[in-house]
C-alpha cells in the first residue's frame, strides 16, 4: 500500500502552474500523472522500471537492492522517474522543500516533451504500462504451467542477451519486403524450391541458367558494343553475380544484428511458451532501447527547461531562488574525474541556442579565424528557440555529440581525459585535443560502448550450427563473460555456437561452445 | 501495487545465500570482507551473481573524462584512493560485476550454521528467558482501520485545511483525506537475556609477522559473526603480549609488533584481573581465543597454574590456534633459495601446542580447551569448526 500517491491540492496546483509555464515555452507533452513516493517506495519503483506491473524475476530485486545501496537515505536529494506512456507517469519522491518539488515536475514535463517529440521514440508503444502488465500475466501463466525454476533459468538467458538487437532498426530497414524476395525467386525461376531452402542444402540452385546478355550495359549505338561490354568486364559482372548469389544463399543473407529475432524464428529448440517469452523480452528491450540512446539529450532537454521555468519564468519564486540554485548546481555538479551527462546535455542546448541566436554556424563563421571577432560574432539571428526545438526532435545522443560538440565546446568547457600515471600512481590529464575526446566520447555511446554482435551463419558446415561474428572495433572481448554468454546462447539455440572474433592485436579469436566445452580454435569448414 | 517486488526481493536474496553457501570456503579466506561489517549487516562481494553479457574485455588502464581546468599531465587526483562516488571508474561498460551484497549477522550465522555443522550454544548458567514485549509507541501513516487514532488525524486535517486556506473560522468543516490519517505504531523491545564477551589474545612478539596476524584476523571474523548471532550482547576485549600484556583496541591488536620475549602468562593474568574486575562469571559467558606461534618463554609452569585454578573454572570455553608459518618464510631470503630447503625446514611446530595438550589431558577442566593447528590459510575453516564445534 503506498500512503501519498496522489497530489494533495496544493500539489495539484502547483502542477497546474507549471503546466501552464511549460506550455507557454513551447512544450508539448502527453497528460502526465504525477506520483509522490516515499523514498523506499521510490526505490522499488525505479527498480522495477517504474512499471506498476512486471513479471517477476530475482534481477529486479537485485536493481532495488543496489539503488537503495547507492541512493542512500536520500535525505533532501532530489529523484525523479517518467515513463515513456501516453499518459505519462512522473515518479517524485516526498520532499518537504517545495521548491525541489517545483523543479522536478518542471523537469519532468520536460521529459515528456522529449518522449512525445524525438524521433527516436516514434515507434515505442505508448500504452507500454499497459503491455508490461500483460507481459507478466504471460509470464506468470507459463510459471504456472511449467514451474518456477524452469521459466527462471529460461528468462535468466533470455534477459542476459536482451542487448542483442538491431540498435540501427529505427532508421534503417535492413530486411527486404518479402515481396521483394518473390521477385528475386521467380528471376531465378525455381521459386517453390527456394522458398524453403534457407536453411541451406540447396545446392542444385547454383545451376544458373543466366546468359551474358543479362550483364551487357544497354547501348544505343551497335558499334560500341565491343567497347562496352568487353570480355573482361562481362567477366568480373559474372563473378559478381556469382557471389551475389552466393551470398543470397546464405542464412542470413548478410549479417544480422538482430540476434533474438533470427534465434526466434530459426530456433529448432525453442518451445512455443520460450519463443512466447523470448519475444516478451525482446519486445520490452525495444522499448528501453531509445531511451539509452538518448540520455544525454533527454537529461540535458529536461534541466534546459526546468532551468528555463525556474529562474527566468520565475517558477522558483524569489522566495525559493537561492533554494533552487543549491538544488541545481547539485544536479549538474562535474568533477575532476567525472563528469555529468546532465550538465554535458544541458550546456549543449544552451550552447546551441547561443550560437543559432547569433549566427554563429555556417560556412562564414567557421572560415572566420580571427579569435575575438568569433567571440564576437552576432548577426542577431534570433533562430536559437527553433533550433533547439528543431535538435530534440530530430537527433540521437550519437548524432547531437558529434555534430554540437564542438571544438570551442570542448576548450570552453574545460573537457580533457585523464589517465592513471603508474610511476606515481597519480591520476593525470591524459588528453585535451578536442577531436580526441569527441572521439572517445562517441566511442562510449556507440552501441552504449558495448559490442557489435550479429549472426553470421545460421547453418554453420550445414549442420545448422550457429556462427556470430563481433564487429571488430579495436576492442577485444572479455573472455569470461563470452564463454557464459555463449552458454545461454546455446541454452535457446541448441546446437554449437560459435563466435568470430579479434584479440587487441587484431589476430582471429574464435569462440565456440558445443553444449560440453569451451574451445578457442578456428572450426573447420 | 509496488508488493511485486518484495517476491523479487527474496528470490534474490536467496540466490545470494545460496552462492554464500557454495563460497563459503573461499570467502573465509578473503580477505576483502574483513572491515566491512557493521553493526548487524556485512557486506560481501561477490563476483558472478549478474547475468553474463558480451562485454569489451577491461583496459589495463583505461581513460576517463573530467572537466577543470588544467594542462596535460597535471596531476588531478591520487590514485589508489578509494574516493566514494567521486572516485575515477574504469571504462564505462566493461565494468567487473562484483556485486557488494548487505547480509544480515543472522544470514550468515545460519549458513555457517547449515554449512560448518554448528551446534547452538547453550549459555551457562542463567536460564534462557525470552525478554521482548511490544508496545504502541508511535504513529505511521499507513494501517489497519482499528488502529486509526483519531485525534492525531484530525489534527492533520485541520492544519492541511489552514494551510491551504479552506478554513472558515465561522464554519469550520473539516474533512479527513487518507493523508491525514495517523495509525498507532508499536515498537519491539528486547532485554538482552544473555551476554557474553570475548577476549582475544595474541602473542606479539617478533616472530608473528603479518601473516600471523591476517590469519588471526580472518578466524576472529567469523567466531564473532557467530557468537553474535548466539548472544544478544557480545563485547570483545583485546589483549596482545609480549613478554608484558597490554589491553588495546581492535585495530592496534591486528597491527603493531614488538620486538620483545613471547610470556603467556602476562597475557592469562591480565585477562585474569579483567574479568574480575569487569566480567563477572555469573553474569557472562566467557570466550578466550588465542592466537601464537607456539613460542613461550617460562618454564616453571605459571601459565598452566593460572589456567587451572583461576581462568578455566570461569570461562565457558578457550580456543587455542597455533600458526606455524615460520617467520622466515615471508622473509626475501627464504624466497630467494626456497628451492634449497627441504620440506622439513618450513615444517617446524611451536612447543606451545603440546604443553596446552599435555595440560588438557590432566586438567579438571580440559574440555574447555580446545586446540587447532594451522600450517596455512586454508586450514581457518577447521579451526573455526573446532572452535565453535563443542556448543558451548
Amino acid at each position: 500500500m503506498i500512503s501519498n500517491s496522489y497530489l494533495t491540492r496544493e500539489q495539484e496546483d502547483m502542477r497546474l502552474e507549471i503546466k501552464a509555464v511549460a506550455e507557454d515555452c513551447g512544450l508539448d507533452f502527453f497528460k502526465t500523472n504525477f506520483m509522490i513516493l516515499e523514498f523506499d517506495q521510490f526505490n522499488k519503483v525505479v527498480a522495477n522500471g517504474g512499471f506498476p506491473k512486471r513479471y517477476n524475476h530475482w534481477q529486479f530485486g537485485m536493481e532495488y537492492e543496489r539503488y537503495s545501496k547507492q541512493l542512500g537515505h536520500g535525505f533532501g536529494r532530489i529523484y525523479e522517474l517518467v515513463i515513456n506512456n501516453d499518459p505519462a507517469i512522473g515518479y517524485l519522491v516526498d520532499t518537504i522543500v517545495k521548491v525541489h518539488q517545483r523543479m522536478v515536475m518542471a523537469h519532468v514535463y520536460g521529459h515528456v516533451d522529449f518522449f512525445k517529440n524525438n524521433y527516436m521514440f516514434k515507434e515505442t508503444n505508448k500504452n507500454m504500462v499497459n503491455k508490461m502488465a500483460n507481459h507478466a500475466e504471460i509470464i506468470k501463466k507459463h510459471i504456472e504451467k511449467h514451474g518456477e525454476t524452469v521459466v527462471e533459468k529460461f528468462l535468466d538467458a533470455c534477459l542476459s542477451l536482451d542487448d542483442l538487437i538491431d540498435a540501427e532498426s529505427v532508421r534503417i530497414k535492413r530486411r527486404e519486403d518479402p515481396i521483394n524476395d518473390e521477385d528475386d525467386c521467380e528471376e531465378e525461376g525455381n521459386c517453390a524450391t527456394c522458398q524453403g531452402c534457407s536453411s541451406g542444402g540447396c545446392s542444385n540452385s547454383s545451376n544458373q541458367n543466366f546468359t551474358e546478355k543479362e550483364y551487357r550495359i544497354k547501348t544505343k549505338h551497335p558499334y560500341m558494343e565491343d567497347f562496352i561490354n568487353t570480355p573482361e568486364f562481362l567477366d568480373i559482372q559474372k563473378k559478381q553475380d556469382q557471389i551475389e548469389k552466393k551470398k543470397k544463399k546464405m542464412d542470413p543473407p548478410s549479417p544480422e544484428r538482430d540476434v533474438l529475432l533470427y534465434i526466434l524464428e530459426n530456433s529448432e529448440k525453442l518451445k512455443k511458451w520460450q519463443k512466447e517469452i523470448l519475444s516478451i523480452i525482446r519486445d520490452e528491450a525495444y522499448y528501453f532501447y531509445p531511451q539509452g540512446a538518448t540520455k544525454i539529450m533527454n537529461e540535458g532537454w529536461a534541466s534546459y527547461w526546468h532551468h528555463h521555468m525556474m529562474a527566468e519564468r520565475g517558477l522558483a519564486g524569489p522566495e525559493g531562488i537561492v533554494e533552487y540554485a543549491i538544488a541545481n548546481a547539485q544536479v549538474l555538479s562535474t568533477g575532476k574525474t567525472r563528469i555529468n551527462p546532465y550538465q554535458i546535455g544541458f550546456s549543449l542546448f544552451e550552447d546551441i541556442r547561443e550560437r543559432w541566436d547569433r549566427g554563429k554556424y555556417g560556412p562564414e563563421y567557421e572560415h572566420e579565424k580571427n579569435f575575438q571577432r568569433r567571440k564576437n560574432w552576432d548577426t542577431q539571428e534570433g533562430k536559437g528557440l527553433d533550433k533547439i526545438f528543431e535538435v530534440r526532435k530530430t537527433r540521437n545522443d550519437i548524432e547531437f555529440i558529434r555534430e554540437f560538440m564542438t571544438d570551442d565546446f570542448i576548450r570552453e568547457k574545460m573537457l580533457y581525459t585523464y589517465k592513471l600515471d603508474p610511476n606515481d600512481d597519480w591520476y593525470k590529464i591524459a588528453n585535451k585535443n578536442p577531436e580526441h575526446i569527441r572521439k572517445q566520447f562517441l566511442n562510449q555511446l556507440t552501441n552504449f560502448g558495448q559490442p557489435i554482435i550479429r549472426v553470421h551463419n545460421g547453418n554453420f558446415r550445414n549442420a545448422k550450427e550457429l556462427m556470430l561474428e563481433h564487429v571488430f572495433d579495436g576492442r577485444s572481448l572479455d573472455i569470461g563473460k563470452t564463454r557464459k554468454t555463449l552458454e545461454n546462447v546455446y541454452k535457446l539455440w541448441g546446437r554449437p555456437i560459435y563466435l568470430a572474433s579479434r584479440k587487441e592485436d587484431g589476430t582471429p579469436a574464435f569462440y565456440s561452445f558445443d553444449g560440453q566445452e569451451h574451445k578457442m580454435i578456428k572450426p573447420k569448414k | 501495487m509496488v508488493s511485486n517486488i518484495s517476491k523479487d526481493k527474496n528470490r534474490f536474496k536467496d540466490i545470494i545465500k545460496g552462492k554464500i553457501r557454495k563460497d563459503l570456503g573461499d570467502l573465509i579466506v578473503n580477505d576483502e570482507l574483513i572491515g566491512k561489517k557493521g553493526n548487524d549487516k556485512v557486506s560481501i562481494p561477490l563476483p558472478g551473481i549478474d547475468l553474463p553479457r558480451f562485454r569489451f574485455g577491461q583496459e589495463d588502464n583505461p581513460e576517463g573524462f573530467g572537466q577543470g581546468e588544467g594542462e596535460e599531465g597535471d596531476p588531478i587526483a591520487p590514485g589508489s584512493e578509494e574516493e566514494e562516488g567521486d572516485g575515477p571508474k574504469a571504462g564505462e561498460g566493461a565494468g567487473e560485476h562484483t556485486i557488494e551484497v548487505d547480509v544480515t549477522i543472522e544470514e550468515l550465522a545460519e549458513i555457517m550454521k547449515e554449512e560448518l555443522q554448528l551446534p547452538n550454544i547453550e549459555p551457562k548458567g542463567k536460564k534462557r528467558i525470552k525478554k521482548e514485549f511490544e508496545r504502541f509507541a508511535s504513529l505511521r501513516r499507513v494501517g489497519p482501520d482499528s488502529l486509526l487514532r483519531f485525534e492525531p488525524s484530525y489534527l492533520e486535517a485541520l492544519k492541511r485545511t489552514i494551510a491551504s486556506g479552506e478554513y472558515d473560522p465561522d464554519d469550520p468543516e473539516i474533512m479527513l483525506t487518507k493523508d491525514d490519517m495517523r495509525f498507532r505504531s508499536w515498537k519491539t523491545k528486547e532485554i538482552p537475556e544473555s551476554d557474553a564477551v570475548i577476549f582475544y589474545l595474541m602473542d606479539v612478539s617478533g616472530s608473528m609477522t603479518d601473516e600471523h596476524k591476517s590469519i588471526a584476523r580472518k578466524i576472529s571474523f567469523w567466531t564473532d559473526i557467530w557468537l553474535r548471532s548466539q548472544y544478544k550482547g557480545l563485547e570483545s576485549v583485546y589483549v596482545m603480549h609480549d613478554y608484558e600484556a597490554y589491553r588495546v583496541d581492535r585495530n592496534t591488536f591486528f597491527t603493531s609488533s614488538t620486538s620483545g620475549g613471547t610470556k603467556i602468562w602476562s597475557g592469562y593474568d591480565l585477562i585474569n584481573r579483567i574479568i574480575d574486575k569487569e566480567y563477572s562469571p555469573n553474569d557472562w559467558n566467557i570466550y578466550i581465543f588465542q592466537y601464537s606461534d607456539g613460542d613461550n618463554w617460562g618454564d616453571n609452569g605459571d601459565e598452566f597454574n593460572i589456567l587451572e585454578s583461576e581462568l578455566l573454572p570461569k570461562i565457558n570455553l578457550m580456543g587455542y590456534a597455533q600458526i606455524d608459518i615460520p617467520w622466515w618464510t615471508s622473509h626475501p631470503y627464504y624466497a630467494r633459495n626456497m628451492n634449497q630447503l627441504s620440506f622439513e625446514d618450513t615444517d617446524v611446530q611451536g612447543p606451545y601446542l603440546e604443553d596446552l595438550e599435555t595440560f588438557a589431558d590432566l586438567s579438571k577442566y580440559g574440555d574447555k580447551i580446545l586446540t587447532a593447528r594451522l600450517t596455512n590459510e586454508y586450514d581457518i575453516l577447521d579451526t573455526i569448526k573446532t572452535f565453535l564445534g563443542t556448543g558451548k
